[in-house]
């Protein structure tokens, strides 16, 4: 009880822009993705299919239509877990991010277990003879300790282990042997899996091999199999038989002709029960079949591009190839494992996995094949094929039943540019017209809506209708700037452009992979409408750095220059470059290393004499800074400009030294745009707001993770640091509290989240930063006529701070801290708290206001500036969630974008999966709504209308009718 | 009911055990329980089909647990951990007076509203709304400005009889007096 009062205290209804349910879905969209397939395994009875990807996803997809039946997200976002499938229990048992967790087949976690280290682990279940009681049993291997668990219920089945010698870059299970060794090494280990079920102190054989080994490895119940180093040989090792273990290799040439001459990279072995499948990259095929510690090639399939895992299909044990996409035609091929037989083959359009793909080149990377009864007793299969761009397609009976693009679960950057004014460049993408029958009828059902007489049909009616009649979805520029191109850099290596109107894809580029951009920047955008925006992609690692241009309306590459350098930061310049109708952007590309005494390497771009002289000119020349190679160290470097092509000499300007390690460092965006550098008290008092551009905010404290001492003696404690000097101009210290610390500049706000230790919960604190220089004089009028009377600010000359901050409880726990962004930054101003619950809380500004007065009755005063008491706890109202009643899966990033109303912004959100939203953070002051009812208007004026004739006519007849009287 | 769930954790080490409650109209597809250690670290794990969770290896010390579920809201809980790994005392993190039992027994606070609820139809509001305000205001414009309205031959008559009576006000005879008197003639 008392936690509903608390709450109904903590959520006020003053909630800036809530939605009405009905109008969910018309100025936001959501799309639900799992990432890119790493693993694939077919429900035993429901028509399913689970998988595990590469963004730390488990989930279980419907066959039907493609769509997530349930999904968990595991801890570490962003490696592909260790996966194992335990038939006898319908479990799957994962290893990622130091933990294991066992997930039933309907999205219940069964059991958690920690791993004693954050590394990469195998996790496999024991394969033992039959005779051994080893069912349901898993291993757990991870930096050479293995644990053996029940997979139903995680007890330990034996002691955990300690093997060194298992601590190896490659862990493979074979035949119910661990095989651990290096990369490009001889020496393998063996060690029973059994025995370690059994708790007998293991039996570990060390085993020499022939030749250096590649990771290219496979192990099954015909033995351990790898690909030799120089990509020459295969070799196998046979297990479980009598006698010692020995390496047999063969070379490659003679074992598979047809294999060897194509490039070894990208060699891929499968286990199966009677060998091995050998796939070649996108060349070819080889079934092997394994025999007295010899591998036999029993048929080569020249077209196939991948292979999937065995699986059982009626009677035989078949792995499936597929072969293609040639043509129009990608082939599945079922193959025997024991023979090489082709037992059934089907055809696939590959048309409709193209436009799919957007046109992005169709790899197979993974292929899972499943077996099931067609209704005339027969068996067929249905093959889950995962392209490398990121397409996931379901194949069965020669149709693509669904097929998904996961690649925009892995974007990294976004940027928002500016749509074609007239239609031609991406014509023939609008949508149909509606006749006036159906604007009418939408009108009809809004004012139904509005006045709560529908019925759930039309409310339903009245959604799809608005998404038809909506010109949201115009691949044009609109006057208020609503409409935009969402550029999106995804981790596949594709540069795709959404419309921010519905998430559509406009077009996309893929990149080859050993030269996939990791930056998206602005580039060049023009005043003119004729001309497209430009962008930049920019890839850092060296060799193999480039910068390219792409025009942002046709994903057309404009230019393309490589670097001959590495990049390991990019600074913009704040100002960009006026060329004619042009504004250039101008970059900084820093390559540093982090050593003692390193001086960074910096450069222009464009490096030409007109960027040089801009860089040159600008009012104030950027300062570069990061943390040292020494903990809890910051470095300032001071830029000169050279002549074109001479680059940028750095100098090391200052270093500050902190107490303790850097929790999170924070600095204002230097393009925010600020309306007004006073803040007017309501006795009418000016206060100076403090912008100073160079402020760093850096957070000092515990390291994360690190143990408390018995005394709780932690501290975080917040600097303001003038990255021109490294002087620190102010700081101050919270005691009892520790990180994780988030934290942001807007304006002259700093606000940053810690954690208090000795309540447990989360704090915001809020501190805004005035200048107290002693009589400063400002007047309207200056303002309005005089604007050199500012005064200037120099980081030389550091002007005193007044610093006002206040502390609050948060039952928001923040993983990241973003701001609202509006065309002239008159708009009041919310604080976008990234949730660790993957959502995204619009906090109003004047919730963590410092000045928030302790008391309950407000003065007049008070009211007038909008304060609102003080309450040790923020409010929290699920009506401020920003992505509203959606969770965004694996949330990495926030972008927000101006648009020309004053009132709006637009966000998208990106993690796993994608949500975009228009936000007015102090309501749309300036426009109507986009569903305003007109309906309802011209309803009231007609019906005004005649009762003004029928009245008039009325009073005519009654007036008559007295005179007579 | 604790007891019966077969939940009691006895006094293993390090391990926090409880058991997520949910409405009968939502599922558990969302459920996550998060739990902030003393170390600053986050732990997360799901639940199982009966709502019922497991965290192992929970360090001692002051911990945050931090259920989630979309479309519920739930008070956090402070977690003492002692030296022995064993949970000490759970509360609420807003009001420590609020001791919880151990194993946790979580049940939702609220249901979370992400959209604010359209009130249903309302005469009252349908009035103070523009539209209503706007028919008002014609309707009255309509209805009651005629009857204020006084016909040119009615007033010189009315003017006529006021010098016959010789009436104290009629030195004031304005419209305002006009409309007033016109209102007993149209009740005739």
């Amino acid at each position: 009880m008392h936690v509903q009062i608390f709450l109904a205290i903590a959520v006020f209804a003053l909630v800036a822009a809530a939605r009405f349910e009905d109008q969910a879905g018309a100025y936001d969209w959501y799309k639900q993705h799992i990432g890119i397939v790493s693993s694939a395994q077919f429900h035993p009875s429901k028509p399913r299919v689970c998988v595990t990807t590469e963004q730390s996803v488990v989930a279980c997809l419907n066959l039907r239509d493609g769509s997530i039946a349930w999904r968990k997200p595991l801890q570490a976002l962003g490696a592909a877990p260790s996966v194992a499938y335990v038939e006898s229990l319908n479990s799957l048992v994962t290893a990622s991010g130091g933990y294991l967790h066992a997930f039933d087949l309907e999205g219940g976690l069964k059991w958690q277990r920690k791993l004693p280290t954050q590394t990469a682990a195998l996790v496999a279940e024991v394969q033992g003879k039959a005779t051994e009681k080893v069912s349901g049993a898993i291993l757990a291997v991870q930096a050479g300790a293995v644990q053996v668990l029940d997979a139903a219920d995680a007890s330990q089945l034996s002691k955990p282990h300690q093997l060194k010698g298992l601590a190896k870059d490659n862990v493979v299970t074979a035949n119910g042997y661990l095989v651990a060794y290096n990369t490009g090494s001889k020496s393998v280990l063996l060690a029973s899996a059994a025995s370690f079920v059994a708790g007998d102190a293991a039996a570990e054989v060390a085993v020499e091999a022939p030749l250096g080994l590649s990771a290219s490895a496979a192990g099954g119940p015909a033995g351990f199999a790898a690909i030799s180093d120089d990509g020459s040989s295969l070799c196998v090792l046979q297990l479980g038989g009598t006698g010692d273990a020995a390496f047999s290799c063969q070379r490659l040439d003679a074992l598979v002709p047809d294999l060897s001459a194509t490039s070894p990279l990208g060699r891929k072995l499968i286990a199966t029960s009677a060998g091995f499948v050998l796939v070649g990259g996108d060349a070819g095929a080889a079934v092997l079949a394994a025999g007295d510690g010899q591998l036999k090639l029993l048929r080569f399939f020249a077209a196939a591009t991948a292979a999937s895992a065995e699986a059982t299909v009626g009677d035989d044990a078949a792995v499936g190839l597929v072969e293609g996409p040639s043509g129009d035609k990608l082939r599945l091929l079922v193959v025997s494992v024991s023979s090489g037989e082709v037992l059934q083959e089907e055809d696939f359009p590959a048309a409709a996995l193209r436009r799919a793909a957007h046109g992005a080149p169709l790899q197979p990377s993974l292929v899972a094949l499943g077996a099931f009864r067609k209704k005339d007793k027969s068996w067929g299969v249905r093959a889950l094929v995962v392209f490398r761009c990121g397409l996931t397609a379901l194949l069965q009976q020669g149709v693509v039943v669904w097929s998904r693009d996961e690649s925009l679960a892995t974007i990294g950057q976004t940027l928002f540019v500016d749509l074609p004014a007239n239609g031609t460049a991406l014509k023939g993408d609008a949508g149909a017209k509606a006749d006036i029958n159906t604007r009418i009828r939408y009108q009809v059902l809004g004012a139904k809506v509005q006045l709560k007489l529908n019925t759930p049909a039309e409310a339903a009616e009245l959604l799809e209708l608005r998404g038809l009649l909506s010109d949201k979805n115009t691949p044009t520029r609109d006057v208020n700037g609503f409409r935009k191109l969402l550029l999106a850099l995804t981790g596949t290596g594709a540069l795709t452009a959404l419309h921010n109107g519905d998430g559509r894809v406009l077009w996309s580029r893929t990149f080859p992979p050993d030269a996939v951009p990791m930056r998206l920047l602005q580039w060049r955008s023009y005043h003119d409408i004729t001309h497209a925006p430009e962008v930049l992609l920019l890839r850092e690692a060296h060799p193999g750095a480039y910068v390219a241009a792409i025009n942002a309306h046709t994903g057309e590459e404009l230019w393309k220059q490589p670097l001959p350098h590495g990049v390991s930061r990019v600074v913009p310049v704040p100002a960009p470059l006026i060329e004619g109708s042009a504004v250039q952007s101008v970059y900084l590309l820093v390559d540093h290393t982090p050593a003692p005494g390193a001086v960074p390497v910096v450069t222009l771009l464009p490096d030409t004499q007109a960027s040089q002289a801009h860089f040159a000119s600008s009012q104030r020349s950027p300062y570069l800074f990061w943390e040292g190679s020494q903990p809890g160290t910051l470095q300032g470097f001071s830029l000169e400009a050279g002549a074109a092509g001479a680059g940028i000499a750095a100098r090391l300007a200052w270093q500050v030294a902190l107490p303790d390690s850097v929790l999170a460092l924070a600095t204002r965006d230097p393009t925010e745009p600020i309306q007004s550098s006073v803040k007017v008290l309501s006795d009418r008092t000016i206060k100076y707001k403090y912008l100073n551009p160079n402020l760093l905010f850096v957070a000092t404290g515990l390291a994360n993770g690190a143990a408390l001492d018995g005394d709780d003696s932690t501290a975080v404690t917040a600097h303001l640091v003038d990255t021109v000097t490294g002087r620190v101009l102010y700081s101050q210290s919270h005691a009892g509290a520790r990180g994780p610390v988030t934290a942001v500049v807007s304006e002259n706000l700093v606000l940053y989240h810690f954690r208090d230790v000795e309540s447990g919960r989360f704090v915001a604190c809020a501190m805004e930063l005035y200048d107290a220089t002693p009589g400063r004089e400002f007047s309207v009028l200056d303002y309005l006529f005089n604007p050199n009377s500012t005064q200037p600010v120099s980081s030389l000359t550091p002007t005193p701070i007044e610093a006002v901050s206040q502390s609050y409880f948060s039952r928001i726990v923040p993983t990241g801290l973003a701001v609202t962004r509006t065309e002239q930054g008159i708009t009041a101003k919310q604080l976008l708290v990234i949730t660790n619950t993957d959502q995204v809380y619009a906090l109003d500004r004047r919730w963590v206001d410092p000045r928030r007065p302790k008391k309950q009755k407000l003065t007049q005063d008070e009211m007038e500036e909008g304060l609102t008491p003080y309450q040790d706890t923020l409010p929290f109202s699920p009506l401020s969630f920003a992505t509203l009643d959606k969770q965004v899966l694996g949330l990495r990033g926030v972008a927000v974008e101006p648009t020309r109303l004053e009132s709006t912004c637009l966000m998208f959100v990106h993690g796993v999966d994608l949500f975009y939203t228009r936000l007015a953070p102090a309501k749309g002051f300036d426009s109507l709504e986009d569903d305003f009812n007109y309906a309802l208007l011209i309803a009231a004026l007609v019906a005004l209308s005649v009762g003004a004739v029928v009245m008039n006519y009325m009073t005519k007849q009654a007036q008559l009718a007295w005179k007579w009287k | 009911m604790l007891g019966l769930l077969g939940l009691v954790s006895g006094h293993e080490s390090g391990v926090i055990r409880g058991r997520v409650f949910v409405p009968a109209n939502i599922n558990h597809s969302t459920t996550t329980i998060i739990l902030h250690t003393s170390t600053g670290e986050e732990l997360r794990t799901f639940v199982n089909a009966e709502g019922a969770f497991a965290f192992h290896d929970v360090p001692s010390g002051v911990h945050l647990l931090q259920p989630f579920n979309l479309h519920l809201v739930y008070p956090e809980v402070r977690l003492e951990v002692n030296r022995k790994g064993v949970v000490s005392r759970a509360a609420l993190s807003h009001n420590r007076n609020m001791v919880l039992n151990i194993p946790l027994a979580l049940r939702p606070a609220m249901e979370a509203g992400y959209y604010e609820k359209r009130k249903p139809f309302d005469v009252w509001s349908f009035i103070k709304s523009p539209y209503g305000l706007m028919i008002v205001f014609s309707l009255f414009a309509i209805i009651v400005f005629p009857r204020l309205k006084m016909d040119p031959e009615d007033y010189k008559e009315m003017q006529e009889t006021m010098k016959v009576g010789g009436g104290p006000g009629g030195a004031a005879g304005g419209g305002a007096i006009g409309g007033g008197q016109q209102a007993p003639r149209l009740r005739q």
